[in-house]
Order: C-alpha cells, then sequence, then structure tokens
C-alpha cells in the first residue's frame, strides 16, 4: 500500500498536467471543428456516437482506462512484450497493404465495424520499444557497425512498409529515431548530411541546380585552397564530395521534373514559394491525384494550395485573441479541409488566436523538453532510449502537422498528437506517452 | 562520455527550441502582425447581397394608380446541389410549361457557367405558375424561386408613356455612379427612364454567411449591418385616364394622334398614339415574343406617334402666320385679301385655295374660311416688309418666331426621343437659290403649312396652348408630383415660356379660331355647350390620301384643354379630326356626350381606315 502512495507521488506530474491539458484542448477543438455534424445530430450531442465528438469522447474514456492501466501494472510487461509487440506490428503493416481499406490511394486503415485502426501508429511505439531494448544491451554499441545496421532494420522495415501505404509522413517521423540514435552514439555526420540534402533540395528546387552548381564550385575553391597542403587524399575526397553535390542538385531537379505527380510538385512549389510557369494544357493538379492521408471521410478532397491557403486564412484570421469558441467563420462553415483532423489545428488559430496556438506551442515544447529531461536522467539505457525516442516522434507530428497548417512544410498529412481527431492515433500516443511515465516512476526501483 | 552525451541532448534540446521558436515567430506575423488573412477570411465567408426596394408606383390626375407591382418569380438552380439527383423532369416541364429541350438548354447553360452557384434558370414565371411548382420544389432539390416585381397596368392604355423596365445596360451602369449592378432591373424606355432614380428607390445591402460551397449560412451579426431597401417613390402624372381611353377608343383602326395639354399649367392631359398595344405585353414571360410581334407588325404600333411623327401642319399653321405678321405690323385684323381661288406667283404658278368661299376682308374671316391666298398674302406680307432689310432678315424673324412656339424646335417634355419637326434656317434656302435669290413667293408653300415645314402633333397642341394662353405656356410634362416621404411631396417646377408675340395681337386670331367651329370649316363639330376654337388642317400628302388635322382649344373663356388631332390618310381636316376633337373637348369638360352628338361619336368609333384600303400604298411618316 505505501509502496503504491509512494508510486502515485513519483509519477511525472508535469507531464500528466500537459497531457491532460492537451486532450482537453482537442476535444473542445473537435467539438468546434466538427459544429455542423452536432448541430445536426441527435438530442444527446454530446455523447452522440455517431459524431466525432462522441466517438473522441469514447476513446478519451478507453484512454483513461489504458492510462490507468498502465500505470499501475509492472514496468517488466513493457520490456518483455517488446520483440513480440514488433513482430505483431510488422505483422499488421504487412496485412494492412493486403486487407486494409482503400481510401484515396492509401491503405492505411482496418475497419472494424464504425471504428478503424491504424497499425502504423502502434508501429511507431513498439519499434520504439524494441530499439530501447536492443540499445539497452551491454553489448550493443553503435560504434559497432553491425550492431548500426541492425539498429537501422529495426527502424527500417516498419519504415518502408509504412511507406509502401503509402504514408510519407510516418515515414518521416520513423526517420526521427535517427535523433535517438545520435543522442546514443550515432555519428552526427548522419544527422548533419541529411540535413545538408535537404538545404542542397531547397536550394536546387528554388534557385535551380544551376545555382547550386556556381554554389558547390565557389566553395569547391574554398575548401581546397584552405586543405590543399593536407595530400592528395584530401584534396581527391573534397573534390568528389562537391562533384556529388552538384550530381544531386540535378538528380534532385530530374526528379521534381520526371518523377513526381503534379500535385506533389504544386505543394513543392506553394511551400517555396516557387513560381513555375505552367504549362496551358496540363492542369496543375489532377482531379483524382491520390492523396496522402489518412481519413475516413467519402467525399474527396482536393489538396492544393487552395487549402493551405485556406489553412493559414483562418489561422491568420484569429489575431491576437481569436474570433472565440465555436464562432470561427472558417471553421464553422469548413473552409479548412480535414479541420478535425490534420488541420485541427487552425480551429484554435482561428478560435482561440494568438495566445491559443503560442499555448499550444508552448505546451508541446515543454512535453518534448521535460521528456528529454526525464530520459537523461533514467538510470537505464532502456528507459532513456525509449523516453527520447517519445520525444522525437512526438517532435516530428508537432513540427511536420503545425508546419504544414502555417505553411512553412508542404502538406504531408500526419495527426497532431492528443488533439487531432481520431481514436486509434489518440490511443497510440497515449500509450507511447504513458509507458515512459511508468518507466520514469519506477526508474529508483527497477533496475534493467 | 556522460559529457559528449549531455552535450548531444543539449543539442536537441536545441533542436526543439529552435523550431518552437520558429513557429513562435510565423505565428506572430500570421496573426498578429499581418491583418490581410481577418480581410481574406472575411471575403470567404462573409457575402453580401442588395435587396431590391419596391418600385414607385405611377397614378393618373385623379388619383387612379396606372402602373403597379406585382410579383413575379425568378427560378434560380444550383447545378451543385442539382447534381445526381434524380429530378422527374416530366414534371417539372409540366408544371412551368417548358420542353424538354429547353429545360436541358437552360439546365446545361447554368451547369456550364455557374456549376457550383445559384444561377438563373427561368425567369419572370407568373405568381400561378410559381404557386403550383412551388408545391413540388422539394422534389427538385438544387431548384429555389426568387421573388421579384414586375410592372402591372391595370388600364390596357397609354404603353408609349410608361415605357418599360428591363436588365440594365451597361451604358447606365456607368453612368449610375456605382448604383446599378448587372443584372438589376432599372428603367428603360418612356417615363419608367426618365424618373428611374425616383422610382427605384434605394437598394437594400443584406449580410450573410456562406460555407465554402457558396451556400447561404444564415444572417451576419443579426443583420446589424445590413441597410435597409428604401422603396421607390410614386409619381402624379398629369394623364387623365378617362380621357384617354376615351381618345384611344375614338382612334381604334386609325392610325394618328391626339395629344391635349392643360393650357395654364402645361400639363399633359392625354398622349395618345395609334395603333397602340396593351403595355402589360411586354411584361412577364412572354415579352420578349410579344415585341417581336409589335415590332414586325406593319402598323408599326411601337413608334410614339406624339412625339416621333411629324407631319406638314397644313392649314392648322395658319395661325401663327397670322400672329407673326400681326405683331410686325405687316397686317392688322381688318386686313383683307381677295381669294379667286387662287394666289398668283408669277410664272404660271398659282397656288390655289382649297374651296369657293367669300373673299376674307379680315383676319377672322380668313381664318373661318381658311383661304390660301390670304395666308400666301400675310406671309409675304411679313417677310417682304420694308422693316426688315432683306428678305433673308424678315424670314428670320419668322422663322425665331415660329422657334419661340416650339415650332422647328424640341417642346422638351420629359419623355425622350422628341423630334423637333422642321423649319428651314435661312442657310438653307442660301444653299438651294443662292442668297439672295428667294423670295417669299419662292418658299410661299409655308405660309399655308406645306413645304418643307413639319410639326409632331406634341408641338402643334403646344402651339395651341399657347394661342389659348394667349402669349406663354408651360413646358410639356407628364409627371406633375413626386410623393415624397417625410419630407413631404413636391412639386416639379416648370418654367414659363414666352412667345414673342405681345397679348394684345392674340384677340382676332382666337376670334377666328371661334369662328372656324361656329360657323367655319369644323361647324359640323360644334358643341352646343361648349364654345370651341380651332383650325382644320388637311396635310398634303404625296403617297396617299391626306392627313386630316385639327389642332384647338375650349372654351373660348377660360381655357381648359388645347387639343391637336392627326388622323392619317383620313382625308380634309373636318371628316376626321374635328370631330374627335369636339368629342375629347366635350367629353373632358362636360364628361358626357350630347344626344345629338353621339351619332357622330358612333361614327368615329367605327370609322376603320385601316382595313378598308385606304392604307392601300405604302405610307412615309417623315420621321
Amino acid at each position: 500500500m505505501e509502496r503504491n502512495r509512494k508510486l502515485l507521488n513519483e509519477f511525472d506530474w508535469v507531464v500528466l498536467a500537459i497531457y491532460a491539458t492537451l486532450l482537453l484542448f482537442g476535444c473542445l477543438s473537435v467539438y468546434a471543428a466538427s459544429f455542423r455534424e452536432i448541430e445536426a445530430s441527435s438530442f444527446m450531442q454530446v455523447f452522440d456516437i455517431k459524431t466525432s465528438f462522441g466517438k473522441q469522447m469514447l476513446w478519451v474514456g478507453v484512454c483513461v482506462v489504458m492510462v490507468t492501466f498502465i500505470l499501475l501494472v509492472d514496468s517488466k510487461i513493457f520490456t518483455s512484450l517488446a520483440y513480440v509487440g514488433y513482430i505483431i506490428s510488422i505483422v499488421l503493416l504487412v496485412a494492412v497493404l493486403l486487407f486494409g481499406k482503400e481510401i484515396h490511394g492509401n491503405k492505411s486503415w482496418f475497419g472494424i465495424g464504425a471504428f478503424g485502426i491504424q497499425p502504423a501508429e502502434f508501429a511507431k511505439f513498439c519499434t520504439a520499444l524494441t530499439l530501447a531494448k536492443f540499445l539497452s544491451n551491454q553489448n550493443v554499441d553503435l560504434k559497432n557497425t553491425r550492431n548500426l545496421l541492425t539498429a537501422f532494420t529495426i527502424i527500417g522495415i516498419p519504415a518502408a512498409l509504412v511507406l509502401m501505404q503509402p504514408d510519407l509522413g510516418s515515414m518521416l517521423v520513423f526517420c526521427s529515431f535517427s535523433f535517438v540514435l545520435y543522442r546514443d552514439g550515432l555519428h552526427p555526420l548522419f544527422i548533419i548530411i541529411p540535413f545538408l540534402l535537404l538545404i542542397f533540395s531547397i536550394i536546387a528546387l528554388k534557385f535551380g541546380a544551376l545555382a547550386l552548381g556556381v554554389l558547390a564550385v565557389v566553395s569547391l575553391f574554398v575548401f581546397l585552397y584552405n586543405n590543399f597542403k593536407r595530400g592528395i587524399r584530401t584534396v581527391l575526397f573534397i573534390t568528389l564530395a562537391h562533384i556529388l553535390i552538384i550530381g544531386y542538385g540535378y538528380s534532385v531537379d530530374l526528379i521534381y521534373h520526371k518523377v513526381m505527380k503534379d500535385y506533389q510538385r504544386a505543394r513543392i512549389d506553394y511551400t517555396l514559394r516557387i513560381n513555375t510557369k505552367q504549362d496551358k494544357n496540363k492542369p496543375i493538379i489532377k482531379e483524382d491525384a491520390p492523396i496522402i492521408l489518412k481519413t475516413k471521410d467519402k467525399k474527396h478532397r482536393k489538396f492544393d494550395d487552395w487549402n493551405i491557403r485556406q489553412s493559414i486564412i483562418a489561422i491568420g484570421s484569429g489575431g491576437l485573441l481569436g474570433k472565440g469558441f465555436l464562432k470561427g467563420t472558417q471553421t464553422k462553415f469548413e473552409f479548412v479541409p480535414e479541420q478535425t483532423t490534420d488541420f485541427i489545428f487552425c480551429t484554435i488559430g482561428e478560435e482561440e488566436g494568438f495566445w491559443g496556438t503560442t499555448l499550444v506551442v508552448v505546451l508541446y515544447i515543454g512535453l518534448l523538453l521535460r521528456l528529454v529531461w526525464m530520459a537523461d536522467r533514467q538510470r537505464s539505457k532502456f528507459s532513456r532510449i525509449y523516453g527520447y525516442s517519445v520525444a522525437c516522434i512526438l517532435f516530428f507530428h508537432f513540427m511536420i502537422n503545425l508546419g504544414m497548417t502555417i505553411g512553412v512544410v508542404p502538406v504531408i498529412g500526419i495527426p497532431l498528437p492528443f488533439i487531432s481527431y481520431g481514436g486509434s492515433s489518440l490511443l497510440a500516443f497515449t500509450l507511447l506517452l504513458m509507458i515512459m511515465v511508468k518507466l520514469d516512476a519506477d526508474r529508483l526501483h527497477v533496475l534493467r | 562520455m556522460k559529457d559528449l552525451f549531455s552535450s548531444r541532448s543539449l543539442v536537441i534540446k536545441i533542436i526543439f527550441v529552435v523550431i518552437g521558436s520558429l513557429f513562435f515567430l510565423r505565428l506572430f506575423y500570421l496573426q498578429v502582425l499581418s491583418s490581410e488573412f481577418a480581410q481574406q477570411a472575411n471575403n470567404n465567408a462573409i457575402k453580401q447581397r442588395r435587396v431590391e426596394p419596391a418600385r414607385g408606383l405611377i397614378y393618373d390626375r385623379n388619383g387612379k394608380i396606372l402602373v403597379y407591382n406585382a410579383p413575379i418569380y425568378d427560378i434560380f438552380v444550383n447545378p451543385a446541389q442539382a447534381k445526381n439527383k434524380i429530378i422527374d423532369t416530366t414534371k417539372f416541364c409540366e408544371l412551368l410549361s417548358l420542353t424538354k429541350e429547353q429545360f436541358i438548354k437552360y439546365y446545361k447553360k447554368a451547369k456550364t457557367e455557374f456549376p457550383n452557384k445559384e444561377s438563373v434558370f427561368l425567369s419572370q414565371v407568373s405568381i400561378e405558375d410559381f404557386s403550383k411548382f412551388q408545391e413540388y420544389l422539394n422534389q427538385f432539390p438544387g431548384f429555389s424561386g426568387v421573388v421579384r416585381t414586375m410592372r402591372q397596368y391595370p388600364y390596357n392604355s397609354a404603353p408609349n408613356l410608361f415605357g418599360y423596365i428591363g436588365e440594365v445596360s451597361d451604358r447606365q451602369i456607368e453612368s449610375s455612379d456605382g448604383y446599378y449592378q448587372p443584372g438589376d432591373y432599372a428603367g428603360k424606355f418612356g417615363l419608367e427612364l426618365k424618373y428611374d432614380t425616383y422610382l427605384r428607390g434605394t437598394m437594400g445591402i443584406k449580410y450573410y454567411y456562406v460555407d465554402k460551397l457558396g451556400r447561404e449560412q444564415g444572417t451576419y451579426e443579426k443583420g446589424e449591418y445590413d441597410q435597409k431597401p428604401v422603396a421607390g417613390k410614386n409619381l402624379i402624372s398629369t394623364i387623365d385616364i378617362d380621357l384617354q381611353q376615351y381618345g384611344e377608343k375614338l382612334m381604334k383602326n386609325k392610325r394618328g394622334s391626339i395629344v391635349a395639354i392643360e393650357p395654364k399649367t402645361g400639363e399633359i392631359l392625354c398622349l395618345i398614339s395609334s395603333p397602340s398595344f396593351d403595355p402589360n405585353l411586354l411584361t412577364g414571360r412572354k415579352r420578349g415574343e410579344n415585341y417581336m410581334k409589335l415590332i414586325n407588325d406593319p402598323q408599326k404600333p411601337l413608334i410614339d406617334r406624339p412625339l416621333t411623327a411629324t407631319y406638314p401642319p397644313g392649314s392648322t399653321f395658319k395661325v401663327f402666320n397670322a400672329l407673326v405678321a400681326l405683331s410686325d405690323g405687316s397686317i392688322t385684323d381688318n386686313y383683307g385679301w381677295t381669294c379667286n381661288m387662287g394666289y398668283h406667283l408669277g410664272g404660271g404658278k398659282v397656288v390655289r385655295c382649297s374651296h369657293p368661299h367669300p373673299s376674307a376682308t379680315n383676319l377672322m374671316d380668313g381664318l373661318k374660311y381658311s383661304c390660301n391666298p390670304y395666308f400666301c398674302a400675310t406671309f409675304k406680307a411679313s417677310v417682304e416688309n420694308a422693316i426688315y432689310s432683306s428678305t433673308e432678315a424678315g424670314y428670320l424673324h419668322w422663322r425665331n418666331s415660329m422657334l419661340a412656339f416650339r415650332i422647328g424646335q424640341k417642346t422638351g417634355i420629359d419623355l425622350d426621343g422628341e423630334k423637333s419637326g422642321n423649319v428651314p434656317t435661312p442657310e438653307y434656302y442660301n444653299k438651294i437659290y443662292g442668297k439672295g435669290q428667294w423670295h417669299a413667293n419662292t418658299i410661299i408653300s409655308l405660309s399655308i403649312g406645306q413645304g418643307e415645314i413639319l410639326m409632331t402633333p406634341l408641338q402643334m397642341a403646344n402651339g395651341y396652348a399657347a394661342i389659348a394662353n394667349r402669349g406663354y405656356f408651360y413646358t410639356p410634362h407628364l409627371i406633375k408630383k413626386v410623393e415624397g416621404d417625410s419630407t413631404g411631396e413636391y412639386k416639379l417646377n416648370y418654367v414659363l415660356q414666352k412667345t414673342n408675340i405681345a397679348y394684345s395681337f392674340y384677340d382676332a386670331v382666337c376670334e377666328g379660331l371661334r369662328r372656324v367651329v361656329e360657323s367655319g370649316t369644323a361647324h359640323s363639330c360644334a358643341i352646343p355647350s361648349i364654345q370651341m376654337c380651332g383650325k382644320t388642317g388637311t396635310a398634303q400628302n404625296p403617297h396617299g390620301e391626306n392627313h386630316s388635322l385639327f389642332a384647338g382649344y375650349a372654351p373660348f373663356n377660360n381655357p381648359q384643354i388645347a387639343i391637336a388631332v392627326i388622323v392619317e390618310n383620313g382625308g380634309y381636316g373636318a371628316t376626321y379630326a374635328a370631330p374627335i376633337v369636339s368629342l375629347m373637348v366635350e367629353k373632358y369638360i362636360n364628361d358626357t356626350i350630347e344626344t345629338s352628338r353621339l351619332k357622330m361619336e358612333k361614327r368615329m368609333f367605327d370609322a376603320d381606315l385601316l382595313n378598308t384600303g385606304n392604307y392601300g400604298k405604302k405610307q412615309e411618316i417623315t420621321e
């Protein structure tokens, strides 16, 4: 008994408080964003299972039960079930490609009655647990190439399967695990090089491959000037690297023009503010372009810069204090598509304004920093790795989702954790987070 | 080891904070710094619609409604909402009397031009048709009805006055200072056009929310920002509708005009163009069809004859000729002239008198007998009077006097399209004959109202109104009052116009005109109880039967009405025009026709000049 009471005190109240606040924000926002649906529904509006809000409340209830279960149960369960969970996730990811419901060209869902399950979300935290388990082994070191490859495989298999759905957003989330590895010994080049490639891509797309080439040549001369004394091998290496960069620029150009589909090009154009000359005969967006989006909506939605403009208008029109709960015109009249799921942030932006959006940003960053701090204070490597995984997964969701709604990231559909409507993602994120809380609470008691 | 990792942990934390800060700054820009988005949000979600006010009504001088508003419906369709729904098009067409082809055509037009918005599918649906249709409206998703107003005319008269309303033209939009927008209805012709700014009221504005498909979602801010429409002002016209209808009846099956003016005020009592048509034909769904029929009618009912048809005034012009000669001293009341059935011009040319009569020994008799030589001589005496330096100067003075009567010049009536008639300038004759090469005898036809001289029936009535007033008149007009709102009614001001002939000179002329009716060329039309004055005219028509003219006023003392009638191809003035004038006068002043004259009235009603071959030849009307 006493042990239990002590345990209660040791659950990190900061994380729990932020979780509860975000959940509350989420419920209110889903209510506001699905207002039309609520108006049309039956008497017990708030809890009508047929409405989005009703369903969300149901899932909140499920999560509360889950939370209680997780926090009370022995944390050894998580460590022991890690590999099993991982295997099951892989199986489900394969299965969904074969048997899942196809929506707008994506196979991401299993439908069970009126509800759905998304394997990708659960795969994320199973991978986290598995990775943690693998790396917590004393003998494993990321400097060892074989171990490194194993780690990449653990991340890579679900990432590839997810990409086949195709779900670009979730695939990127899997890439976030590289930060986790970085924290525990991965060479920084693994982070720096992709980052540089991203910068090069942006330069090549916005200013042209030629511009990138010119920059590369300039940089080549600078590097050679500083390093030509270092010997022929260094010189060759520098030259080769720069040639590769120039080549990269042109291959990006090639992919952009030849491989990418129209709507993908349009999204990049909009984000990077590229004004490309349009082929008069070809429309920018094909009516039946597949949407990278997880949604159960029957109506087909076109994602193009109209939608991002609507999103920015909705957020921007909120002003400092917002238009007030249930008073947002863009939300009420559904100018922003997917406003209960991927674009839920627009509702907050319009109705709560700058103070609302800032609060959400602060809460999220606060949560992330708290998680990193928690992870660092773990004695066991397992808990630390898992903690970083949680933080990175949530970070990528936050960055891509929010970035998309405010127009700095191209449209890539992933939910905003704890706030977006969606039962299975809510459950998955709750599990993800609460397992960490439990592990953290146990940190002084359990040796792993 | 620990340090390396703790610095890595720091790197990760820094990345989190940096991204968070960048988002914070972007949000700050979007939400706080930039006001563009609030505006755009409003542009998306808030739309405005203009609310049409009730158009002003028009009353006659006795308060009878001449033009009023009736509801009519436009049917709108939103193809986005009608798409993929099952619609019983047979029933639809049946209810609205459409053919299947028409339905498909109109629907296709709406779908191509406005696939996601409401647009007009069918306009001007009568209230009867719409009420039937409305019962089944819920079976036709995507279709809705909007009420509009159309004009109705309880008296099927005077279409040439009221004009009509229609969709506003680009030019009207431009000159409306931003009031009108495409699709609005405005006055297009006649009084509806002339007084459009009074009649149209002020458009209201209603703000409402729309969703992303443009569907109306409700009133914005409970209508606090809405502007209520202001109803148009009513107009009181000068017309006496009973007189107008009586005149139209008298002119049935004849071509021509009647214009009657109240001399003291310039108020037009009736303005009749014949043949005419029911103004209700140009409203409602069939208006296009009806308009085509009217335009193709060989009798040309759409022409507004009182204002636009010009005729040589013939003998009715002799009074004006006489007045000028009196005022410049060329003749006096006692001027006499031997008729000899002709006035010799020299070179064997003669102006014949139209009928045998005793020679006129004074002006009154000259008018009474309508002696042509008399007035040829009068004209010559005036134009070639020694007080003028030349014939040209004399003629110039003569012409200016005519212009003062608004002969050869527009009267300025408040309708569009008035013609000014023609009194040639001296320069005109100079060009034809050479300066200094022409004299009174050259242009002698003018003296008896023939030759180049042309007048509209309105100018004739107005000229005789000036005579009735003995020297002045008011600009003839059709609207006397505009009904105000809280500011009260206000009268429209019309300016007094003076002729340049002094009051005293009119006595002889008026007496002459009285004798014409009492014992002269129009004595068969004399009214027992009223002293009517006037002058017959027979306008020569090279293409067919002459035109029958009569212009005059009554009563001799304290005139109430000045009136001009033209019956095309009616022969002598006394045959048709004079009787019609006398009947109009008697009707207006006494309200009934005396029993002894009923036979004449019937004869006028029944006279059918259109269908009995008198109009066989192609009729040219100088317009």
